[in-house]
């Protein structure tokens, strides 16, 4: 029988006020998986990057961090940034534009073992990642 | 019994030293023992003048590692004067040799605690500051990054300050003694050495500007870590051992370099913006 995902969800505004408190979140999973610190560290950085960009303007933001044997699985959804989309989802080289400066393929691939697009009816979207845990 | 003067009256009354006398020609042993059974401020300042060149000295030492000499001199000035009232004459020491590490003590302080860019307690500064040392030798030893829990058995803290003091390490800025050419147990970096080796690799990496425009405002080192971190496929941990850094510092660099990447592209980006307005 499969084990029961052991999961948490974050529902925060858009600002980046709230990213202390998201940080904090991360180290107590990680606390409870054993996740090595440098591994700890990777999964806020690219929590961090995908939102650096997105407008204060909209709806709240969702994180769910979903632990599962072997992973873990981090959700960011209701992002609006569809600069950060479209250079996640591009095959050519890198364009940076004025909402997303940064190459986030490169970053991703960097910090998290996969990572996916959701797009949403609501013209947003979420970012899927997993992080492989020993 | 004191030496250079009569019986102390345990600093009551002021030293009343003999007419004509010139503190200049006392001894060193003379004027300590005058600061410690009389308080007496004018040997205390003699021995402040005497002892200042090393202060400067010590002071030029840190001279490249982005603060004014002239303030390093005023803070090594506080640990010479703690070095002279704390001297322990019967040790049979010289005060040079007592006062270096407490002026040098004081110098590293006055950087640990200018890198802290929030209040944070001292407690949480000095835990971080022993993870740094814990999380390089666990690495070692365990041949990967510790945990949380690990590191908490490691120092006597618990979980919670464990994390707490990881957190407010982020409050920590490169701008410290630790950064700049010495890693974190203050040995030189020999970074040029380091970065002759990657040069290769890294004008390749710029040609390409693969993670981000305005790689060039970025200092060598910053350059190097991101590299080894997004296109070598070095954790953290790795580049740390590369660099001769810990690990927390490469964190922060890291974090650092995409800040000014950010802030560099959207002034670009506003410049852009200025020149198109100015055109029509």
């Amino acid at each position: 029988m499969e084990a029961t995902p052991d999961i948490v969800t974050l529902n925060i505004s858009r600002d980046l006020a709230s990213l202390p408190v998201v940080r904090v979140v991360l180290d107590g999973v990680a606390l409870r998986r054993d996740l090595p610190i440098d591994a700890l560290d990777d999964l806020k950085l690219a929590v961090e990057a995908i939102l650096a960009d997105e407008s204060a303007d909209g709806g709240r933001l969702t994180l769910e961090i979903a632990s599962v044997p072997g992973s873990l699985s981090i959700l960011v959804d209701g992002l609006c940034n569809q600069d950060l989309k479209e250079a996640l989802l591009a095959e050519g080289p890198f364009q940076p534009t004025r909402s997303c400066v940064l190459n986030m393929r490169v970053v991703l691939d960097s910090l998290v073992d996969d990572y996916q697009i959701l797009e949403r009816s609501s013209g947003c979207f979420a970012v899927q990642m997993g992080k492989r845990v020993l | 019994m004191s030496i250079g003067g009569p019986e102390p009256p345990n600093g009551e009354v002021p030293f009343q030293a003999p007419y004509g006398e010139r503190l200049s020609e006392l001894s060193e042993r003379e004027l300590l023992a005058r600061v410690r059974d009389y308080k007496d401020q004018p040997s205390r300042e003699e021995l402040i003048t005497r002892y200042l060149p090393l202060v400067k000295s010590l002071a030029r030492r840190f001279a490249s590692r982005g603060q004014a000499v002239e303030d390093l001199v005023q803070v090594g000035s506080i640990g010479l004067i703690k070095a002279i009232d704390r001297f322990d004459l019967e040790r049979g020491v010289e005060l040079s040799t007592y006062a270096t590490p407490t002026i040098l003590g004081e110098i590293k302080r006055y950087f640990r605690d200018k890198g802290w860019a929030v209040k944070v307690p001292r407690a949480l500064q000095d835990l971080n500051v022993r993870l740094n040392r814990v999380i390089e030798r666990l690495t070692v030893e365990l041949n990967r990054s510790p945990t949380i829990a690990e590191l908490a058995t490691a120092t006597g803290a618990n979980e919670e300050e464990v994390v707490e003091a990881l957190e407010s390490g982020r409050a920590y800025s490169s701008v410290s003694i630790y950064s700049g050419g010495t890693n974190d147990e203050d040995e030189s970096l020999e970074l040029l050495d380091c970065l002759g080796m990657e040069e290769g690799a890294y004008e390749i990496f710029e040609q390409r500007r693969m993670l981000a425009p305005a790689m060039e405002h970025l200092d060598p080192r910053e350059r190097l870590i991101l590299h080894l971190r997004f296109f070598e496929g070095m954790t953290q941990t790795q580049v740390a051992a590369r660099i001769g850094i810990s690990q927390m510092h490469v964190s922060r660099l890291i974090r650092k370099s995409i800040e000014t990447l950010r802030q560099q592209m959207q002034e670009r980006g506003d410049s852009a913006s200025e020149n198109v307005r100015s055109d029509t």
